[in-house]
């Protein structure tokens, strides 16, 4: 997993708790890397997970709920970061099919070594979408909260089900997103 | 933020630091590589790009890769030589735009049907069609198609061959073949005429030599015959054996005595001269055939002369008078004697030809031309000159009637062979010469120039 996603996560863990927060769960969770992180470095997903179970002892907040904060809070990252891939976009829809193809596909550009998830976006109907969300990491719950994220820059609100599939593990998950009227 | 927290984040951050300048390094070194490689890759594709170029360059067949909409996306140089345009003419119009208006439509129906077999190989599958030169000229060419797929991308290879090379030798070997046949037919023919010839000489012979026994013997019957008459006359006279002798005279009567003494003589010269004469031909044949005859051998050209006019009278005696002018000293010339009397009978025939176009055009068929052959000595060598009356050669023919298939004449008439077979046979199998001078309407000269031996050119300088 790219280092942006464990910074950004102490970053998240900084404002939103307190930074000795972040110093327990890091020398707690007794992290190969010592968590220090990089950007553009590579490590393995599990130290996030060891990460976020210590944020959750810390916080009383269940895992799934702070991964999905997580997510939301780093859509808005990436907005800030990353704004020449919102140029243009005029809705949520738009970017959601834009994402394997463009976003995930600059990611490669970098890092070769990069292993995005696939994201399968499917029009649904009026108002509707389906995105498919498939990823051996596991991290379901932060494409939800990206999703939340997203439709929350773009302003238009929806409603967002969630379908767990293959046994709920959080690999393979199936939003709809319907707008509201 | 405490102190205790800040130096824990400096801390982490050192160790981020040194993850990023290593990683930092790894991918300096990596992207280094790739550099190396890629250009090492670049120089690679570009020598081969250029190794491809050059073979289709030098390939003997122009070659096109066309696109799905038919624009040509690559072509060689054999096909800016053929097609006449440049590289920069060629690339992006299309294909078939190089095929006669008439040709498209066969060649796009062999596109199509090489595309619909495209899983079998169709390159060795060829058709020929009508290839358009830039200038407008039209060319047959022979083509050959491949299917191919370049990065999820159809293409077509086409190769097109100029044949217009391979058809002219095909149409010349086609008519050598004709040729070579009326020769063997002819040479058949020459040598049955020999041999008919010898077998007619036999009988000729008998004949001539009877007639000569009748001449003799009649001669010998006249004078019996005048002193049977002296004896009749007297017994007359004497009034003796008168009823004999009234029979003798009945005989003599009914016979017509001074009929048969006047008219046999004259008919038996009459049989002589025709005798005379079939032996001449019969003897010109067996001259002018020399079945067989490959060496060279030690010709009386004056005497061939003459075989070839009896030969080929019937060319010539509805036509035109012929005179002859010939050198008696002239000696006898090394040659092949079949070749050389072929080369007068073309010359004397085309001579009659000219004669009967002047005729035809001037309106004056009956009307006798000339036919003048000398022959003579000039240079140390001999030299026949034959002369006609007839139309004449323009100046732009006169430059291609020595050339293979040239001919004026109409349908029927002339191969276009004679002057040609005439030139190669006296320049190259002889190492003389032949030329020719003409003035339209007024009438033609043909000089051949044959050497002479070494002792008879001695002879000559002498």
């Amino acid at each position: 997993m790219k280092g942006i996603i464990f910074t950004e996560f102490l970053e998240m863990v900084d404002q939103k708790f307190a930074p000795d927060v972040t110093e327990r769960i890091i020398e707690n969770a007794a992290l190969p890397s010592g968590g220090a992180y990089t950007t553009i470095g590579s490590y393995d997903h599990t130290e996030l997970v060891k990460l976020v179970v210590e944020l959750s002892k810390e916080s009383g907040v269940e895992v799934p709920e702070l991964v999905r904060i997580y997510g939301f809070y780093l859509f808005e990252r990436f907005v800030r970061t990353y704004p020449r891939f919102f140029s243009g976009m005029k809705d949520a829809f738009t970017f959601l099919e834009g994402l394997d193809s463009i976003v995930h596909q600059e990611v490669r550009k970098l890092y070769s070594d990069a292993t995005p998830p696939r994201i399968l976006c499917t029009r649904a109907g009026e108002g509707r979408m389906e995105v498919l969300y498939e990823s051996d990491r596991c991290f379901a719950d932060a494409a939800h909260g990206l999703l939340l994220g997203c439709i929350d820059y773009f302003g238009k609100e929806m409603d967002v089900a969630r379908e767990d599939l293959e046994g709920g593990a959080g690999r393979k998950v199936r939003f709809l997103l319907t707008a509201k009227a | 933020m405490d102190a205790d927290v800040l130096q824990k984040r400096l801390a982490r951050e050192k160790i981020a630091r040194r993850q990023a300048e290593t990683l930092l390094e790894t991918k300096s070194r990596d992207l280094f590589l790739a550099s190396e490689q890629i250009s090492q890759s670049a120089q690679m594709i570009k020598a081969q790009s250029q190794q491809l170029q050059a073979v289709l360059d030098h390939a003997m067949a122009a070659i096109f890769l066309v696109d799905q909409e038919d624009k040509i996306v690559r072509s060689n140089r054999v096909a800016e030589l053929t097609f006449e345009m440049s590289k920069d003419d060629m690339l992006g119009i299309n294909f078939f735009d190089l095929f006669s208006p008439e040709s498209q439509d066969a060649a796009r129906h062999f596109d199509a049907v090489s595309e619909l077999h495209q899983e079998m190989n169709t390159s060795d599958k060829a058709i020929e069609s009508i290839g358009r030169r830039k200038s407008g000229g039209t060319f047959p060419m022979e083509l050959s198609i491949t299917q191919l797929d370049m990065d999820g991308s159809s293409f077509t290879v086409w190769i097109c061959r100029d044949v217009s090379m391979r058809k002219e030798a095909e149409e010349r070997r086609v008519k050598l073949e004709q040729e070579l046949s009326q020769a063997q037919k002819l040479e058949s023919l020459g040598t049955l005429a020999s041999g008919i010839a010898h077998e007619i000489n036999t009988p000729v012979q008998y004949v001539s030599d009877n007639s000569h026994f009748l001449k003799d013997s009649f001669a010998d019957l006249l004078s019996v015959l005048a002193a049977q008459g002296a004896l009749v006359e007297a017994a007359e006279a004497a009034g003796l054996l008168g009823e004999e002798i009234a029979k003798v005279k009945a005989c003599q009567e009914e016979a017509d005595l001074d009929f048969l003494r006047e008219e046999v003589p004259s008919s038996i010269e009459q049989t002589l001269d025709g005798v005379a004469r079939i032996s001449k031909i019969v003897t010109a044949i067996k001259e002018f055939a020399h079945p067989g005859a490959s060496e060279k051998a030690l010709v009386d050209v004056n005497k061939a002369i003459e075989t070839t006019l009896t030969v080929a009278r019937n060319e010539w005696k509805y036509l035109a008078e012929v005179q002859t002018d010939f050198d008696e000293s002239l000696p006898q010339v090394p040659c092949l004697p079949g070749e050389i009397n072929q080369v007068i009978l073309n010359m004397v025939v085309n001579a009659a030809h000219a004669i009967e176009s002047k005729q035809s055009q001037e309106g004056q068929e009956g009307v006798l031309g000339k036919i003048t052959i000398r022959t003579g000595k000039a240079g140390g060598m001999a030299e026949i000159r034959i002369s006609d009356t007839g139309c004449g050669i323009s100046e732009g023919d006169r430059k291609q009637i020595f050339d293979p298939f040239f001919t004026t004449k109409g349908v029927g008439k002339g191969t276009g062979q004679g002057l040609s077979i005439a030139y190669g046979s006296i320049t190259q199998k002889h190492g003389g010469s032949i030329s020719v001078e003409s003035q339209v309407g007024v009438g033609t000269t043909f000089t051949i120039r044959l050497p002479l031996g070494e002792e008879a050119a001695l002879k000559e300088a002498v």
